[in-house]
Protein backbone atom coordinates (compact mmCIF):
# COMPACT_ATOMS: atom_id res chain seq x y z
CA UNK A 1 0.00 0.00 0.00
CA UNK A 2 1.22 3.47 -0.83
CA UNK A 3 0.78 5.97 1.96
CA UNK A 4 1.14 9.68 1.43
CA UNK A 5 1.47 11.46 4.76
CA UNK A 6 1.17 15.21 5.35
CA UNK A 7 2.77 16.05 2.03
CA UNK A 8 3.64 19.70 1.45
CA UNK A 9 5.20 21.05 -1.72
CA UNK A 10 5.55 24.65 -2.80
CA UNK A 11 7.33 26.39 -5.63
CA UNK A 12 7.23 29.77 -3.86
CA UNK A 13 7.11 30.66 -0.20
CA UNK A 14 3.58 30.60 1.28
CA UNK A 15 2.13 29.33 -2.01
CA UNK A 16 1.69 25.59 -1.51
CA UNK A 17 0.91 23.51 -4.57
CA UNK A 18 0.40 20.43 -2.43
CA UNK A 19 -1.02 21.38 0.92
CA UNK A 20 -0.76 18.82 3.72
CA UNK A 21 -2.03 16.05 1.48
CA UNK A 22 -2.90 12.61 2.85
CA UNK A 23 -3.81 9.66 0.68
CA UNK A 24 -3.90 5.87 0.88
CA UNK A 25 -3.48 3.90 -2.32
CA UNK A 26 -4.40 0.24 -2.09
CA UNK A 27 -2.36 -2.33 -3.97
CA UNK A 28 -3.73 -4.13 -7.00
CA UNK A 29 -6.27 -1.41 -7.81
CA UNK A 30 -6.64 1.34 -10.35
CA UNK A 31 -6.73 4.78 -8.77
CA UNK A 32 -7.79 7.87 -10.68
CA UNK A 33 -6.66 11.34 -9.69
CA UNK A 34 -8.84 14.14 -10.95
CA UNK A 35 -8.49 17.85 -10.60
CA UNK A 36 -8.79 21.02 -12.60
CA UNK A 37 -5.75 22.57 -14.26
CA UNK A 38 -3.32 23.76 -11.59
CA UNK A 39 -4.80 21.54 -8.88
CA UNK A 40 -1.39 19.90 -8.35
CA UNK A 41 -1.83 16.53 -10.09
CA UNK A 42 1.49 16.49 -11.95
CA UNK A 43 3.35 17.90 -8.93
CA UNK A 44 1.90 15.12 -6.80
CA UNK A 45 2.92 12.46 -9.32
CA UNK A 46 6.40 13.97 -9.73
CA UNK A 47 6.91 13.93 -5.98
CA UNK A 48 5.77 10.30 -5.81
CA UNK A 49 8.35 9.42 -8.43
CA UNK A 50 11.05 11.45 -6.68
CA UNK A 51 11.35 14.15 -9.33
CA UNK A 52 10.17 16.91 -7.03
CA UNK A 53 11.68 17.71 -3.68
CA UNK A 54 9.08 17.87 -0.95
CA UNK A 55 9.00 20.54 1.75
CA UNK A 56 7.69 18.07 4.33
CA UNK A 57 5.81 14.80 4.56
CA UNK A 58 6.57 11.43 3.02
CA UNK A 59 5.52 8.94 0.40
CA UNK A 60 5.83 5.35 1.60
CA UNK A 61 5.41 2.04 -0.17
CA UNK A 62 4.58 -0.71 2.36
CA UNK A 63 6.15 1.39 5.08
CA UNK A 64 9.41 2.05 3.19
CA UNK A 65 10.44 5.13 1.28
CA UNK A 66 9.14 4.80 -2.27
CA UNK A 67 11.79 3.62 -4.72
CA UNK A 68 12.13 4.17 -8.45
CA UNK A 69 13.05 0.50 -8.86
CA UNK A 70 9.42 -0.49 -8.38
CA UNK A 71 7.88 2.39 -10.36
CA UNK A 72 7.21 3.21 -13.98
CA UNK A 73 6.08 6.73 -14.78
CA UNK A 74 4.40 7.89 -17.98
CA UNK A 75 4.62 11.67 -18.18
CA UNK A 76 2.10 13.91 -19.96
CA UNK A 77 4.51 15.35 -22.49
CA UNK A 78 6.66 12.60 -23.89
CA UNK A 79 10.14 13.45 -25.04
CA UNK A 80 12.26 11.24 -27.20
CA UNK A 81 15.88 11.61 -28.20
CA UNK A 82 15.98 12.80 -31.81
CA UNK A 83 17.09 10.58 -34.69
CA UNK A 84 16.33 7.26 -33.07
CA UNK A 85 13.68 4.81 -34.20
CA UNK A 86 10.79 3.51 -32.12
CA UNK A 87 12.43 0.08 -32.01
CA UNK A 88 15.74 1.54 -30.82
CA UNK A 89 13.90 3.42 -28.07
CA UNK A 90 12.12 0.30 -26.88
CA UNK A 91 15.32 -1.75 -27.07
CA UNK A 92 16.75 0.53 -24.40
CA UNK A 93 14.49 -1.25 -21.90
CA UNK A 94 15.72 -4.73 -21.22
CA UNK A 95 12.94 -7.28 -20.86
CA UNK A 96 13.47 -10.46 -22.86
CA UNK A 97 9.96 -11.72 -22.18
CA UNK A 98 8.37 -8.71 -23.82
CA UNK A 99 7.18 -9.70 -27.30
CA UNK A 100 7.39 -6.36 -29.05
CA UNK A 101 5.96 -7.50 -32.37
CA UNK A 102 2.89 -8.95 -30.69
CA UNK A 103 2.34 -5.89 -28.52
CA UNK A 104 2.69 -3.69 -31.56
CA UNK A 105 -0.19 -5.50 -33.25
CA UNK A 106 -2.34 -3.49 -30.85
CA UNK A 107 -0.76 -0.11 -31.63
CA UNK A 108 0.46 -0.54 -35.20
CA UNK A 109 3.47 1.75 -34.79
CA UNK A 110 6.07 2.13 -37.57
CA UNK A 111 8.83 0.96 -35.24
CA UNK A 112 11.63 1.28 -37.79
CA UNK A 113 10.87 4.93 -38.52
CA UNK A 114 12.52 7.67 -36.50
CA UNK A 115 10.35 9.01 -33.69
CA UNK A 116 10.71 12.66 -34.78
CA UNK A 117 8.14 11.97 -37.51
CA UNK A 118 5.58 10.34 -35.20
CA UNK A 119 2.27 12.04 -34.43
CA UNK A 120 1.36 13.00 -30.83
CA UNK A 121 -0.77 9.89 -30.49
CA UNK A 122 1.95 7.63 -31.84
CA UNK A 123 4.46 9.09 -29.40
CA UNK A 124 2.05 8.45 -26.56
CA UNK A 125 1.60 4.83 -27.67
CA UNK A 126 5.37 4.38 -27.93
CA UNK A 127 5.91 5.81 -24.45
CA UNK A 128 3.22 3.49 -23.14
CA UNK A 129 4.90 0.49 -24.76
CA UNK A 130 8.09 1.56 -22.98
CA UNK A 131 6.23 1.63 -19.66
CA UNK A 132 4.69 -1.78 -20.31
CA UNK A 133 8.07 -3.23 -21.25
CA UNK A 134 9.53 -2.09 -17.92
CA UNK A 135 7.01 -4.37 -16.19
CA UNK A 136 7.12 -2.59 -12.81
CA UNK A 137 4.61 -3.38 -10.03
CA UNK A 138 3.44 0.24 -9.74
CA UNK A 139 2.49 2.32 -12.76
CA UNK A 140 1.92 6.06 -12.65
CA UNK A 141 0.25 7.29 -15.81
CA UNK A 142 -0.20 11.03 -16.24
CA UNK A 143 -2.83 11.68 -18.90
CA UNK A 144 -2.37 8.43 -20.84
CA UNK A 145 -5.46 9.14 -22.95
CA UNK A 146 -4.28 12.53 -24.22
CA UNK A 147 -4.05 12.81 -28.00
CA UNK A 148 -5.04 9.27 -28.87
CA UNK A 149 -7.98 7.92 -30.86
CA UNK A 150 -11.07 6.13 -29.53
CA UNK A 151 -9.79 2.69 -30.52
CA UNK A 152 -6.49 3.12 -28.70
CA UNK A 153 -8.30 4.56 -25.66
CA UNK A 154 -10.31 1.39 -25.48
CA UNK A 155 -7.25 -0.80 -26.02
CA UNK A 156 -5.37 1.00 -23.23
CA UNK A 157 -8.35 0.53 -20.94
CA UNK A 158 -8.36 -3.22 -21.70
CA UNK A 159 -4.61 -3.43 -21.05
CA UNK A 160 -4.85 -1.56 -17.76
CA UNK A 161 -7.66 -3.81 -16.53
CA UNK A 162 -5.56 -6.87 -17.38
CA UNK A 163 -2.56 -5.40 -15.58
CA UNK A 164 -4.74 -4.87 -12.53
CA UNK A 165 -5.81 -8.52 -12.70
CA UNK A 166 -2.09 -9.38 -12.72
CA UNK A 167 -1.67 -7.54 -9.43
CA UNK A 168 -0.28 -4.21 -10.64
CA UNK A 169 -1.18 -1.00 -8.87
CA UNK A 170 -2.04 1.79 -11.28
CA UNK A 171 -2.41 5.51 -10.67
CA UNK A 172 -3.87 7.39 -13.58
CA UNK A 173 -4.90 10.98 -14.25
CA UNK A 174 -7.17 12.22 -17.00
CA UNK A 175 -9.07 15.32 -17.98
CA UNK A 176 -11.79 13.16 -19.47
CA UNK A 177 -13.76 11.97 -16.45
CA UNK A 178 -15.55 9.24 -18.41
CA UNK A 179 -12.24 7.50 -19.12
CA UNK A 180 -11.65 7.24 -15.38
CA UNK A 181 -15.15 6.28 -14.25
CA UNK A 182 -15.04 3.42 -16.79
CA UNK A 183 -11.71 2.21 -15.53
CA UNK A 184 -10.88 3.04 -11.93
CA UNK A 185 -11.71 1.38 -8.64
CA UNK A 186 -11.23 4.65 -6.78
CA UNK A 187 -11.22 8.27 -7.86
CA UNK A 188 -9.54 10.92 -5.73
CA UNK A 189 -10.50 14.52 -6.31
CA UNK A 190 -7.63 16.96 -5.91
CA UNK A 191 -8.44 20.59 -5.29
CA UNK A 192 -5.97 23.32 -4.31
CA UNK A 193 -3.33 20.78 -3.35
CA UNK A 194 -5.58 18.65 -1.14
CA UNK A 195 -7.57 15.48 -1.70
CA UNK A 196 -11.05 16.89 -1.25
CA UNK A 197 -12.70 13.49 -1.36
CA UNK A 198 -12.20 9.93 -2.58
CA UNK A 199 -14.99 7.86 -4.11
CA UNK A 200 -15.31 4.19 -4.88
CA UNK A 201 -17.25 2.82 -7.86
CA UNK A 202 -20.62 3.27 -6.18
CA UNK A 203 -19.99 6.97 -5.74
CA UNK A 204 -18.81 7.68 -9.30
CA UNK A 205 -22.19 8.83 -10.62
CA UNK A 206 -22.60 11.32 -7.76
CA UNK A 207 -19.00 12.40 -8.22
CA UNK A 208 -19.50 13.12 -11.91
CA UNK A 209 -22.67 15.08 -11.24
CA UNK A 210 -21.05 17.08 -8.43
CA UNK A 211 -18.05 17.99 -10.58
CA UNK A 212 -20.08 19.06 -13.59
CA UNK A 213 -22.55 21.02 -11.42
CA UNK A 214 -19.69 22.78 -9.68
CA UNK A 215 -18.02 23.76 -12.95
CA UNK A 216 -21.28 24.97 -14.47
CA UNK A 217 -22.29 26.95 -11.38
CA UNK A 218 -18.91 28.64 -11.22
CA UNK A 219 -18.99 29.74 -14.85
CA UNK A 220 -22.61 30.18 -15.83
CA UNK A 221 -22.78 33.83 -14.82
CA UNK A 222 -19.78 34.88 -16.93
CA UNK A 223 -21.02 32.90 -19.93
CA UNK A 224 -24.46 34.49 -19.59
CA UNK A 225 -22.91 37.94 -19.42
CA UNK A 226 -20.74 37.28 -22.48
CA UNK A 227 -23.63 36.05 -24.58
CA UNK A 228 -26.05 38.75 -23.43
CA UNK A 229 -23.43 41.29 -24.47
CA UNK A 230 -23.06 39.58 -27.85
CA UNK A 231 -26.81 39.57 -28.43
CA UNK A 232 -27.08 43.26 -27.47
CA UNK A 233 -24.41 44.13 -30.07
CA UNK B 1 1.86 42.28 -35.51
CA UNK B 2 5.35 42.59 -37.00
CA UNK B 3 6.30 44.88 -34.14
CA UNK B 4 4.92 42.35 -31.64
CA UNK B 5 6.97 39.60 -33.29
CA UNK B 6 10.15 41.67 -33.14
CA UNK B 7 9.44 42.32 -29.47
CA UNK B 8 9.12 38.56 -28.92
CA UNK B 9 12.50 38.05 -30.61
CA UNK B 10 14.11 40.63 -28.32
CA UNK B 11 12.55 38.94 -25.28
CA UNK B 12 13.72 35.51 -26.50
CA UNK B 13 17.27 36.84 -26.87
CA UNK B 14 17.11 38.41 -23.42
CA UNK B 15 15.88 35.15 -21.84
CA UNK B 16 18.61 33.18 -23.60
CA UNK B 17 21.26 35.55 -22.22
CA UNK B 18 19.79 35.36 -18.72
CA UNK B 19 19.75 31.56 -18.95
CA UNK B 20 23.44 31.48 -19.89
CA UNK B 21 24.39 33.35 -16.73
CA UNK B 22 26.80 36.20 -16.07
CA UNK B 23 30.05 34.23 -15.91
CA UNK B 24 29.35 32.28 -19.07
CA UNK B 25 28.07 35.43 -20.84
CA UNK B 26 31.38 37.15 -20.12
CA UNK B 27 33.24 34.09 -21.38
CA UNK B 28 31.03 33.92 -24.47
CA UNK B 29 31.70 37.61 -25.15
CA UNK B 30 35.42 36.88 -24.93
CA UNK B 31 35.06 33.96 -27.31
CA UNK B 32 33.04 36.07 -29.75
CA UNK B 33 35.64 38.82 -29.53
CA UNK B 34 38.38 36.28 -30.27
CA UNK B 35 36.50 34.85 -33.27
CA UNK B 36 35.56 38.38 -34.39
CA UNK B 37 39.16 39.60 -34.31
CA UNK B 38 40.27 36.48 -36.25
CA UNK B 39 37.60 37.13 -38.87
CA UNK B 40 38.55 40.80 -38.96
CA UNK B 41 42.17 40.03 -39.78
CA UNK B 42 41.24 37.41 -42.39
CA UNK B 43 38.57 39.60 -44.00
CA UNK B 44 41.28 41.87 -45.35
CA UNK B 45 42.28 39.13 -47.85
CA UNK B 46 40.05 38.77 -50.88
CA UNK B 47 39.94 34.95 -50.84
CA UNK B 48 39.25 34.67 -47.10
CA UNK B 49 36.58 37.38 -47.25
CA UNK B 50 34.76 35.29 -49.86
CA UNK B 51 35.12 32.18 -47.69
CA UNK B 52 33.68 34.16 -44.76
CA UNK B 53 30.67 35.35 -46.76
CA UNK B 54 29.96 31.90 -48.26
CA UNK B 55 30.44 30.28 -44.84
CA UNK B 56 28.00 32.72 -43.27
CA UNK B 57 25.41 32.08 -46.00
CA UNK B 58 25.76 28.33 -45.43
CA UNK B 59 25.30 28.87 -41.69
CA UNK B 60 22.14 30.90 -42.37
CA UNK B 61 20.92 28.18 -44.72
CA UNK B 62 21.33 25.51 -42.04
CA UNK B 63 19.46 27.71 -39.53
CA UNK B 64 16.76 28.39 -42.11
CA UNK B 65 16.25 24.71 -42.93
CA UNK B 66 16.07 23.71 -39.28
CA UNK B 67 13.94 26.56 -37.87
CA UNK B 68 10.61 25.32 -36.59
CA UNK B 69 8.59 28.54 -36.79
CA UNK B 70 8.23 28.71 -40.57
CA UNK B 71 4.69 27.32 -40.58
CA UNK B 72 3.71 29.78 -37.83
CA UNK B 73 5.12 32.71 -39.79
CA UNK B 74 3.52 31.50 -43.00
CA UNK B 75 0.08 31.15 -41.44
CA UNK B 76 0.14 34.39 -39.43
CA UNK B 77 1.96 36.89 -41.68
CA UNK B 78 1.15 37.78 -45.25
CA UNK B 79 4.74 38.90 -45.96
CA UNK B 80 6.56 36.21 -44.03
CA UNK B 81 9.47 36.02 -46.47
CA UNK B 82 10.13 39.73 -46.06
CA UNK B 83 10.13 39.20 -42.31
CA UNK B 84 12.62 36.33 -42.58
CA UNK B 85 14.80 38.47 -44.88
CA UNK B 86 14.77 41.26 -42.32
CA UNK B 87 15.83 38.86 -39.55
CA UNK B 88 18.70 37.48 -41.62
CA UNK B 89 19.90 40.93 -42.63
CA UNK B 90 19.88 41.87 -38.95
CA UNK B 91 21.87 38.74 -38.07
CA UNK B 92 24.42 39.44 -40.79
CA UNK B 93 25.18 43.01 -39.67
CA UNK B 94 28.47 42.05 -37.91
CA UNK B 95 29.78 40.13 -40.95
CA UNK B 96 28.60 42.85 -43.34
CA UNK B 97 30.37 45.46 -41.21
CA UNK B 98 33.62 43.44 -41.34
CA UNK B 99 33.46 43.23 -45.09
CA UNK B 100 32.52 46.89 -45.44
CA UNK B 101 35.51 47.99 -43.34
CA UNK B 102 37.82 46.13 -45.73
CA UNK B 103 35.84 47.27 -48.79
CA UNK B 104 35.35 43.72 -50.01
CA UNK B 105 32.58 44.61 -52.46
CA UNK B 106 32.45 41.27 -54.24
CA UNK B 107 32.07 39.39 -50.94
CA UNK B 108 29.38 41.87 -49.84
CA UNK B 109 27.50 41.24 -53.08
CA UNK B 110 27.80 37.47 -52.58
CA UNK B 111 26.57 37.79 -49.02
CA UNK B 112 23.58 39.95 -50.01
CA UNK B 113 22.56 37.60 -52.83
CA UNK B 114 23.02 34.63 -50.49
CA UNK B 115 20.82 36.17 -47.77
CA UNK B 116 18.13 36.98 -50.34
CA UNK B 117 18.16 33.47 -51.78
CA UNK B 118 18.11 31.81 -48.37
CA UNK B 119 15.08 33.85 -47.25
CA UNK B 120 13.23 32.89 -50.45
CA UNK B 121 14.19 29.24 -50.08
CA UNK B 122 11.16 27.36 -48.73
CA UNK B 123 12.27 23.97 -47.58
CA UNK B 124 12.22 21.94 -44.40
CA UNK B 125 14.13 18.79 -43.59
CA UNK B 126 12.36 15.51 -43.87
CA UNK B 127 12.95 12.91 -41.21
CA UNK B 128 15.36 10.50 -42.77
CA UNK B 129 14.78 6.86 -42.01
CA UNK B 130 18.12 5.23 -42.24
CA UNK B 131 18.54 1.82 -40.73
CA UNK B 132 21.96 0.61 -41.75
CA UNK B 133 23.77 -2.41 -40.35
CA UNK B 134 25.97 0.05 -38.54
CA UNK B 135 23.12 1.10 -36.23
CA UNK B 136 22.30 -2.51 -35.47
CA UNK B 137 25.95 -3.12 -34.52
CA UNK B 138 25.97 -0.27 -31.99
CA UNK B 139 24.96 -1.41 -28.46
CA UNK B 140 21.28 -0.74 -27.66
CA UNK B 141 22.11 1.62 -24.79
CA UNK B 142 24.35 3.86 -26.93
CA UNK B 143 21.39 5.76 -28.32
CA UNK B 144 23.55 8.88 -28.82
CA UNK B 145 25.69 6.96 -31.29
CA UNK B 146 22.72 5.40 -33.04
CA UNK B 147 21.18 8.85 -33.48
CA UNK B 148 24.46 10.54 -34.40
CA UNK B 149 25.49 7.93 -36.94
CA UNK B 150 22.03 8.17 -38.52
CA UNK B 151 22.26 11.97 -38.66
CA UNK B 152 25.77 12.11 -40.15
CA UNK B 153 25.85 8.72 -41.88
CA UNK B 154 26.80 9.94 -45.35
CA UNK B 155 29.30 12.53 -44.11
CA UNK B 156 31.00 9.99 -41.86
CA UNK B 157 31.07 7.29 -44.56
CA UNK B 158 32.45 9.60 -47.24
CA UNK B 159 35.08 11.16 -44.98
CA UNK B 160 36.12 7.82 -43.50
CA UNK B 161 36.39 6.02 -46.85
CA UNK B 162 38.29 8.92 -48.41
CA UNK B 163 40.73 8.96 -45.48
CA UNK B 164 41.32 5.24 -45.79
CA UNK B 165 42.01 5.47 -49.52
CA UNK B 166 44.08 8.67 -49.35
CA UNK B 167 45.95 7.80 -46.15
CA UNK B 168 49.27 7.81 -48.07
CA UNK B 169 48.97 11.62 -47.96
CA UNK B 170 50.28 12.71 -44.55
CA UNK B 171 47.58 15.25 -43.66
CA UNK B 172 44.50 13.21 -44.55
CA UNK B 173 44.24 10.90 -41.52
CA UNK B 174 44.91 13.59 -38.85
CA UNK B 175 42.33 15.90 -40.49
CA UNK B 176 39.80 13.05 -40.67
CA UNK B 177 40.30 12.12 -37.01
CA UNK B 178 39.78 15.78 -36.24
CA UNK B 179 36.49 15.91 -38.21
CA UNK B 180 35.21 12.62 -36.74
CA UNK B 181 36.22 13.70 -33.23
CA UNK B 182 34.24 16.88 -33.63
CA UNK B 183 31.22 15.16 -35.11
CA UNK B 184 31.03 12.81 -32.14
CA UNK B 185 31.05 15.84 -29.82
CA UNK B 186 27.68 16.77 -31.21
CA UNK B 187 26.24 13.33 -30.33
CA UNK B 188 26.10 14.52 -26.71
CA UNK B 189 24.39 17.88 -27.26
CA UNK B 190 20.92 16.73 -26.30
CA UNK B 191 19.86 15.65 -22.80
CA UNK B 192 17.78 12.50 -22.75
CA UNK B 193 14.58 12.15 -20.72
CA UNK B 194 14.95 10.92 -17.15
CA UNK B 195 13.16 7.68 -18.09
CA UNK B 196 16.12 6.90 -20.34
CA UNK B 197 18.52 7.98 -17.61
CA UNK B 198 16.88 5.59 -15.15
CA UNK B 199 16.60 2.57 -17.35
CA UNK B 200 20.18 1.43 -16.74
CA UNK B 201 19.35 1.17 -13.03
CA UNK B 202 22.90 2.27 -12.20
CA UNK B 203 24.10 4.80 -9.67
CA UNK B 204 25.63 8.09 -10.81
CA UNK B 205 29.26 6.87 -10.83
CA UNK B 206 28.45 3.62 -12.60
CA UNK B 207 26.29 5.47 -15.09
CA UNK B 208 29.05 7.94 -16.01
CA UNK B 209 31.58 5.14 -16.24
CA UNK B 210 29.32 3.25 -18.65
CA UNK B 211 28.85 6.35 -20.82
CA UNK B 212 32.59 7.07 -20.97
CA UNK B 213 33.43 3.41 -21.63
CA UNK B 214 30.95 3.18 -24.51
CA UNK B 215 32.23 6.43 -26.01
CA UNK B 216 35.87 5.33 -25.85
CA UNK B 217 35.16 1.93 -27.36
CA UNK B 218 33.01 3.25 -30.21
CA UNK B 219 35.32 6.16 -31.02
CA UNK B 220 38.33 3.82 -30.96
CA UNK B 221 36.60 1.39 -33.32
CA UNK B 222 35.93 4.29 -35.69
CA UNK B 223 39.45 5.75 -35.79
CA UNK B 224 41.73 2.72 -35.22
CA UNK B 225 41.70 1.60 -38.90
CA UNK B 226 42.65 5.14 -39.92
CA UNK B 227 45.50 5.28 -37.40
CA UNK B 228 46.77 1.89 -38.61
CA UNK B 229 46.75 3.09 -42.21
CA UNK B 230 48.66 6.20 -41.16
CA UNK B 231 51.25 4.06 -39.37
CA UNK B 232 51.71 1.89 -42.46
CA UNK B 233 52.55 4.89 -44.65
CA UNK B 234 54.17 7.29 -42.18
CA UNK B 235 55.53 5.22 -39.32
CA UNK B 236 58.17 7.85 -38.46
CA UNK B 237 55.35 10.30 -37.61
CA UNK B 238 53.47 7.79 -35.40
CA UNK B 239 53.00 10.32 -32.59
CA UNK B 240 50.72 12.64 -34.65
CA UNK B 241 47.54 10.50 -34.82
CA UNK B 242 48.26 8.96 -31.40
CA UNK B 243 48.50 12.39 -29.77
CA UNK B 244 45.37 13.51 -31.60
CA UNK B 245 43.52 10.37 -30.53
CA UNK B 246 44.55 10.87 -26.88
CA UNK B 247 43.51 14.55 -26.96
CA UNK B 248 40.10 13.58 -28.34
CA UNK B 249 39.68 10.88 -25.70
CA UNK B 250 40.20 13.54 -23.01
CA UNK B 251 37.84 15.91 -24.79
CA UNK B 252 35.14 13.26 -25.14
CA UNK B 253 35.32 12.47 -21.42
CA UNK B 254 35.10 16.21 -20.79
CA UNK B 255 32.06 16.57 -23.08
CA UNK B 256 30.24 13.67 -21.38
CA UNK B 257 30.80 14.89 -17.81
CA UNK B 258 29.91 18.44 -18.90
CA UNK B 259 26.64 17.24 -20.40
CA UNK B 260 25.61 15.56 -17.16
CA UNK B 261 26.95 18.39 -14.98
CA UNK B 262 24.35 20.63 -16.62
CA UNK B 263 21.80 17.89 -17.25
CA UNK B 264 18.21 19.07 -17.63
CA UNK B 265 15.86 16.41 -19.01
CA UNK B 266 14.70 16.91 -22.59
CA UNK B 267 16.80 19.97 -23.35
CA UNK B 268 19.99 21.12 -24.99
CA UNK B 269 21.69 22.88 -22.12
CA UNK B 270 23.20 26.22 -23.26
CA UNK B 271 25.77 25.97 -20.48
CA UNK B 272 26.90 22.51 -21.59
CA UNK B 273 27.10 23.71 -25.20
CA UNK B 274 29.14 26.72 -24.17
CA UNK B 275 31.58 24.66 -22.11
CA UNK B 276 31.67 22.10 -24.94
CA UNK B 277 32.77 24.87 -27.32
CA UNK B 278 35.39 25.85 -24.78
CA UNK B 279 36.68 22.27 -24.72
CA UNK B 280 36.76 22.27 -28.50
CA UNK B 281 39.17 25.18 -28.33
CA UNK B 282 41.60 22.75 -26.76
CA UNK B 283 41.96 21.15 -30.20
CA UNK B 284 43.17 24.42 -31.70
CA UNK B 285 45.04 25.92 -28.77
CA UNK B 286 46.84 23.17 -26.79
CA UNK B 287 47.34 25.50 -23.82
CA UNK B 288 43.64 24.97 -23.07
CA UNK B 289 44.12 21.23 -22.53
CA UNK B 290 45.24 21.46 -18.85
CA UNK B 291 42.26 23.73 -18.22
CA UNK B 292 40.03 21.10 -19.82
CA UNK B 293 41.47 18.51 -17.41
CA UNK B 294 40.69 20.72 -14.43
CA UNK B 295 37.19 21.39 -15.72
CA UNK B 296 36.71 17.66 -16.31
CA UNK B 297 37.34 17.00 -12.61
CA UNK B 298 35.05 19.86 -11.58
CA UNK B 299 32.27 18.80 -13.95
CA UNK B 300 32.65 15.17 -12.92
CA UNK B 301 31.91 16.08 -9.30
CA UNK B 302 29.08 18.34 -10.41
CA UNK B 303 27.58 15.66 -12.63
CA UNK B 304 27.65 13.11 -9.78
CA UNK B 305 25.75 15.63 -7.71
CA UNK B 306 23.27 16.33 -10.48
CA UNK B 307 22.69 12.69 -11.39
CA UNK B 308 22.27 11.66 -7.76
CA UNK B 309 18.96 13.53 -7.71
CA UNK B 310 17.61 11.10 -10.32
CA UNK B 311 19.65 7.98 -9.59
CA UNK B 312 19.79 8.04 -5.77
CA UNK B 313 17.57 4.96 -5.53
CA UNK B 314 20.30 2.89 -7.22
CA UNK B 315 23.05 3.80 -4.77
Amino acid sequence: MITIKNLNISYRKNEPVIDNLNLLIQDGMIHGIVGLNGAGKTTLLNSMFGLKNVDSGEVLNDGNKINKKSLAYLVTENFFYSNITGREYLNLFSNKEFDLEKWNLLFDLPLDHIIDGYSTGMKKKLALLGILKQDKPLLILDEPFNGIDIETCRIIRMILLRLKENGKTIIVTSHIIETLTNLCDFIHYLEKGKIKYSKDKEGFADFEREIFDKIENENIEIINQLFEKGEEN
Amino acid sequence: MVKALMLIRVKQAHRAIVQIGLFRSVFLCGLLFFVGSLLYSYASYKLYSQIISVGFVLLLLSIHIKRGDKLFLKSHFSHHKRLILFEYVFLSVPVLSLLLIHLQWLSILELCIGILLVSLFDITTKHRVLNSRLQAAIPADSFEWKAGIRKYFFTICIVWMFALIASFSIGVVPITIFILGFLTFSFYEECESYQVLLLHELNAKQFLLLKVKRQLILFSIMVTPLILMFLIFHFDKWYIPIAEYVIFIFLHIYVIVTKYAFYEPNTKSPAAQMFGAFGALGCFIPVFIPLVWLLTIRHYLKSIDKLNFYLNDYN
